[in-house]
């Protein structure tokens, strides 16, 4: 543990905790959008050994095309896909979406 | 993320700025990756190979790159309080970036040329 009395640069104070707040669609919205973050960024790890694949050789496609055929993996695909979209929908609400200067 | 107290306004414009980029290619490679799936190795290295379609992934995946470590940095931050954690999932976090950075682009780039 770090000593209370001598604040260093890095021990920044943290935020209330999340339970303290009543839940609404926009935080939900946003706590998703870090959720989904944080499996794109292990779904990244099935694109790399996609391409992976494709640069050993037909052998490792077909190894992997064959994983990929089974159900739970399309699945896990599915979800994958969904999760993008999401990830995505959000972010364009960030970057487009009604703001609240624009309410006044 | 690290000691430099100058750095937060420049990742959040950066995360957008690769945010704008990935809204056109993710959605782009997605569809191409999930409609490859079941087709054959002659069919995907011919669309990779003649379309550019090499040159979009490794675009896409240097930006999705710098875009996932802004993003895993961030939670990093608010999550994790205790400071060499923080530090050690930082560089981790580093590490895997540049792993994937560099392994999309040698495949990419191996692909697209030869």
């Amino acid at each position: 543990m770090t000593n209370k009395n001598k604040i260093s640069p890095l021990d920044r104070p943290l935020s209330p905790h999340l339970q303290i707040y009543r839940p609404s669609f926009t935080m939900m919205m946003s706590i998703m959008h870090r959720i989904s973050g944080v499996i794109l960024y292990f779904g990244s790890f099935l694109l790399l050994a996609w391409y992976i694949s494709i640069l050993i050789g037909p052998e490792a496609y077909q190894l992997l095309n064959q994983l990929f055929s089974f159900s739970i993996i399309k699945v896990a695909l599915f979800l994958f896909t969904w999760i993008f979209f999401h990830h995505l929908l959000v972010e364009l609400d960030i970057l487009f979406g009604i703001q609240e200067e624009d309410l006044n | 993320m690290n000691n430099k107290h100058s750095e937060g306004t420049h990742h959040f414009i950066l995360q957008r700025i690769t945010a704008v980029i990935n809204l056109f290619l993710g959605v782009y490679v997605f569809n191409f990756f999930i409609k490859s799936i079941g087709k054959s190795y002659e069919t995907v290295i011919d669309i990779l190979g003649n379309n550019f379609m090499w040159l979009v992934i490794t675009i896409f995946s240097l930006s999705m790159c710098y875009h996932m470590w802004i993003g895993f940095n961030h939670i990093l931050d608010d999550y994790v309080d205790e400071v060499k954690a923080r530090k050690v999932l930082g560089s981790l976090n580093s590490f895997v970036v540049v792993i994937v950075a560099l392994a999309t682009s040698f495949s990419m780039i191996t692909i697209g040329f030869f």
